[in-house]
């Protein structure tokens, strides 16, 4: 236990060291998160009215991240199928940076629900009378704790081990990691279920939803895999190879074509039957009667993905990495839209009484939601700080490297340089 | 001191790595005023209380039940309709009327006053059987005619019941017809309606003096395929027939 | 490089001096005074804005801070009776101190062997929104924002689909001739999706058919609203605002006390006085007798009476949530044809 806390400390210590670029990125992230913070006092003190929610529109930005970044967290698995049903073993020591994100990206989740209650000092009712198995939210809350846990434990494990010099147990890994393997697919679809089981939605309360979540999230959690591992690739010493992200490529691609072929199916149901359930997707695509706030982001978000389809199935990302970080970024965008504002919003355009009530984001709730993603970023940041110089032998328990932690990220070479003077 | 080491390629210590953490620090602090000193409060564009006044919803019954019989102040005093009637003989097939100019009877085909009113006792009402009633018992005059809407009353689907649902507990006031209807006038006259929500955030909504691009008033509510015409013409054509 | 006193004070220690220039706070095992300052400079800055983002929080006001009492309150199906006294101790306080009324709370009980029913005469509806007012000041609602259990729809004839309704008719008088209009508040589902989905249990059915919400145990999540297919929900977006001179004294703990702000509520069909065996007040003050409120289990309630001997519907019968709302015409002449009798005599 001691040596457990021991452990924790000196991560705690680790992460804070790093050059300049490193204090900044830090610095940056955690002003950005208590200017969020700020914004949700804010939103504590005068309730949800500072947001642009409305009885009409009761959902909006919050709801719409959450949604978005669950399928980030499942999408972690995207990483580890690979590596422990086809024995891919190019990924394998990537396997826990997708977890870390999974971890990042569930916090988050966990934070957007938060903040999106009205009476957050009475959460705890969760525990006292938590309807199950009834409300298929108190099925999402198992969901993601249960995942946030499984997730935690996985690559806690294998860093402990690490820096335990230890061989880790197959015993304590395996079984997660294929509980975990089901466990994402189930958050995902039971998040879709928290949308798809309301008759009073129309626009949700198709079967079709659970599978497109499935597919967008499989195509816009690699593609953010992909560009964190090149930025980790970047700025730390890591070995990420080639063949891992153009692994990561075609997962994204295959997935983006499943989104794609599943949005098909959703338009020709809805507009070729055109009855007066078209009314949502009418709105999200064309407006309607005049108002059509979100036709631009879903048009916008369309483009992004027909282009890095486009990009991802051409032969140039394959050689070009550059290519292919621009195509990532562009489904990573793409898809945010089209599951958050693409999704939610247009549920409740018309009402259930056919009132037509815009929503647009105030710039409260717009704070409050960046800060929540700089503080998961900042999670993420921190756990891929500790986690490189613990995987790569230089945060051990016999002792800190010599230079506490500054040169982490060295290369190798220029570390053997500096060990023999 | 060991030899120095060949200066080794990768960057251990940037310039910039010390005054960056005093900028940081500088930053927090400035945040940290930022949000001390800087106007709070809330920015949440509240629309304010509809125009309701007491009397708008008062829920009393929107006649008094005449009492039997009916009397009226005339110049101070209070009198019967047969203290005037005892002299002042009816004309049992006149439709307009030199006294009662107020009255407008508007009652469909029932145009003559005696229809209701007892021609011989003015503080009674006859049928057209010649039965008199109290006014108290004004139902019965009209169910000669409403047999079907009277029936409905009697079981309480047509009508309005105020007091108790529950007559173990306190007692049903079922209104009669004349204290909702006027005799005379039986059809309600169009009222103002009470103000419309304006409820949060509710976005600008088109009045009903907005006119549509293709010149139709604007139902901001319609469906672009909502069958526009046939809905505004129905009417119409009903009329023409 | 960066040889400077301190850092050779530190080459004592296992570190090769030759790498110093510590830039992090707590860099190397033996921080610098310098990079001590420099970490307490960071930590401070970061606290200092950490509490400085709290701000906002000292505007809170004292009656919605959270308070031990209402942490430990229990859900309302599980408070005995001296619980429920003590909550409605506290509630009433918290009304005296902000209204300066001392009012008459209870919790009132469903009756035995009653299933409320509610039915509306679309014949005879004119739009005049006189119950949604009423309701408005019988149920303690929020006044601005303005928050509405009642919503009336402008219909054009020939439909009964509520997409195509008007929500914001301003007529100098209604009825309009081309419409008919629809009132649509809470229907008191027998399968009440609403409460199928919340996930604390804060909103459930009573044995006479009233959906009912505990508006302390409410974590404010809007799954329900989002679940109804009649959108009879109203969330607290706010504080609600209500004038002292307008807060209606005679309240229930389930329905018309007033709300704490980031809670789901709704139209309880005036429980407070239907238990009691009164009538709702948007039926008191319907000036056409359009409404029809009673005990379905009574064969000769008016409701009953109405389902027996009219053809009635429901709203959104595909969703499955079987109303308690039933709506009705009246069998009779168009109202044209009225009223060219009235012109003809």
């Amino acid at each position: 236990m001691k040596a457990y806390l021991k452990f924790l400390y000196r991560c705690f210590k680790r992460s804070f060291v790093g050059g300049w670029k490193y204090h900044l990125w830090l610095g940056f992230l955690f002003v950005i998160a208590l200017v969020g913070l700020n914004a949700y006092c804010r939103q504590y003190v005068y309730g949800l009215g500072t947001t642009g929610m409305t009885d009409q529109v009761s959902w909006g930005v919050y709801i719409a991240n959450f949604t978005f970044l669950v399928g980030v967290a499942a999408s972690a698995v995207m990483l580890v199928i690979p590596v422990y049903i086809y024995k891919r073993e190019e990924l394998h020591h990537l396997v826990i940076f997708g977890e870390l994100l999974a971890v990042a990206a569930i916090i988050m989740c966990l934070l957007f629900i938060v903040v999106d209650l009205g009476r957050p000092d009475q959460m705890h009712h969760m525990m006292l009378r938590f309807h199950f198995p009834v409300s298929i939210l108190t099925w999402d809350v198992i969901a993601l704790n249960g995942y946030l846990l499984l997730n935690l434990h996985i690559p806690g494990y294998l860093i402990y081990c690490a820096y335990n010099k230890r061989k880790p147990h197959k015993n304590f890994v395996i079984p997660f990691v294929f509980i975990a393997i089901a466990w994402a697919i189930s958050i995902h679809t039971v998040t879709a279920f928290l949308y798809s089981g309301l008759g009073a939605r129309p626009f949700w309360n198709s079967a079709v939803i659970a599978p497109r979540f499935l597919a967008s999230a499989f195509a816009a959690g690699p593609a953010l895999l992909i560009i964190t591992l090149q930025m980790i690739r970047h700025f730390t010493h890591w070995r990420v190879e080639r063949q891992a992200l153009l692994t990561l490529r075609s997962i994204v691609t295959v997935a983006m074509f499943i989104n794609m072929f599943l949005l098909g199916c959703e338009w020709f149901t809805e507009f070729y039957t055109d009855s007066t359930h078209v009314a949502s997707a009418k709105y999200l695509y064309l407006g309607l009667d005049g108002k059509s706030a979100l036709v631009p982001w879903i048009r916008t978000s369309f483009a992004l993905n027909m282009i890095a389809l486009m990009l991802l199935v051409l032969p140039i990302s394959r050689r070009r990495l550059r290519v292919l970080n621009i195509a990532c970024i562009m489904l990573f965008i793409g898809i945010w839209i089209e599951k958050g504002m693409g999704l939610i919003i247009p549920g409740f355009i018309p009402t259930p009484l056919g009132e037509i009530v815009e929503y647009t984001p105030t710039l409260n709730e717009t704070l409050i939601s960046l800060g929540i993603w700089a503080c998961g970023i900042l999670i993420y940041t921190i756990l891929v700080r500790i986690t490189v110089p613990v995987l790569s032998g230089r945060l051990t328990k016999d002792a800190e490297s010599f230079d506490g932690g500054r040169l982490d990220f060295a290369k190798e070479e220029d570390l053997t340089a500096i060990n023999y003077q | 001191m060991s030899k120095k080491p060949s200066e080794p390629n990768y960057q251990i210590t940037h310039p910039l790595d010390r005054p960056v953490i005093w900028i940081i620090a500088l930053v927090f602090f400035a945040i940290a005023a930022g949000f001390f000193f800087l106007p709070t409060g809330n920015s949440i564009p509240i629309p304010g209380p509809a125009n309701v006044s007491p009397a708008d919803i008062n829920p009393a019954p929107r006649f008094k039940v005449l009492s039997d019989p009916p009397k009226a102040m005339i110049n101070g005093f209070e009198r019967t309709c047969m203290d005037c009637h005892v002299i002042i003989d009816a004309k049992p097939h006149s439709t307009d009327l030199h006294q009662h100019a107020n009255i407008k009877l508007q009652h469909g085909l029932n145009t003559r006053c005696v229809n209701c009113h007892d021609a011989k006792d003015r503080n009674k009402l006859a049928t057209l059987d010649n039965k008199t009633f109290d006014y108290a018992q004004a139902s019965q005059l009209c169910a000669q005619c409403h047999g079907p809407v009277y029936r409905q009353w009697e079981r309480g689907i047509h009508g309005k019941t105020l007091g108790y649902w529950d007559t173990k507990l306190g007692k049903a006031e079922k209104l009669t017809c004349t204290q909702c209807h006027n005799p005379h006038h039986p059809r309600f006259d169009p009222i103002k309606p009470l103000p419309g929500p304006n409820t949060l955030r509710m976005g600008e909504q088109d009045t009903e003096d907005t006119p549509h691009h293709d010149g139709h008033k604007k139902n901001p509510l319609l469906l672009p395929q909502a069958p526009e015409t046939t809905d505004s013409h129905l009417p119409a054509n009903e009329s023409k027939h | 490089m960066n040889q400077n006193t301190k850092q050779n004070q530190e080459s004592s220690s296992n570190t090769p001096a030759s790498v110093g220039g510590c830039s992090g706070g707590s860099c190397g095992d033996k921080p610098t005074r310098r990079s001590f300052l420099r970490t307490s400079a960071v930590a401070a800055g970061g606290l200092a804005a950490a509490m400085a983002a709290l701000k906002p929080l000292m505007e809170l006001e004292s009656e919605d801070r959270p308070t031990v009492e209402k942490f430990l309150q229990k859900h309302y199906k599980e408070m005995d009776g001296d619980e429920m006294q003590t909550a409605l101790t506290r509630i009433s306080k918290e009304v005296e101190k902000r209204f300066d009324q001392r009012p008459d709370i209870r919790d009132i009980k469903p009756m035995d062997g009653v299933e409320f029913v509610y039915a509306l005469n679309l014949t005879r509806c004119i739009g005049c929104r006189k119950c949604v007012h009423a309701c408005v000041a019988e149920n303690n609602q929020s006044r601005s924002p303005e928050i509405q259990y009642i919503r009336v729809l402008e219909m054009p004839r020939g439909t009964t689909n509520v997409e195509k309704g008007n929500h914001h008719y301003d007529h100098p008088t209604v009825p309009s001739d081309d419409h008919y209009y629809m009132p649509v508040q809470c229907h008191q589902c027998a399968n009440p999706p609403c409460v199928k989905v919340c996930p604390v249990e804060a909103t459930w059915q009573e044995a006479d058919g009233i959906t009912v919400i505990d508006y302390d145990w409410c974590i404010g999540c809007r799954y329900c609203e989002a679940a109804c297919p009649y959108w009879a929900r109203r969330f607290n977006f706010t504080k609600p605002k209500l004038p002292k001179k307008d807060l209606n004294p005679k309240m229930s703990y389930l329905s018309n006390r007033p709300r704490p702000k980031g809670v789901v509520e709704k139209c309880t069909f005036c429980l407070h006085r239907t238990r009691e065996g009164k009538m709702p007040a948007c039926l008191e003050v319907c000036p056409t007798g359009a409404r029809k409120f009673g005990n379905v289990l009574d064969p000769e309630s008016e409701v009953s009476q109405i389902l027996k001997n009219n053809r009635v519907f429901v709203l959104k019968e595909e969703v499955g949530t079987l109303p308690r709302f039933f709506y009705y015409f009246d069998e009779r002449y168009p109202a044209s044809d009225e009223a060219k009798a009235d012109k003809t005599a």
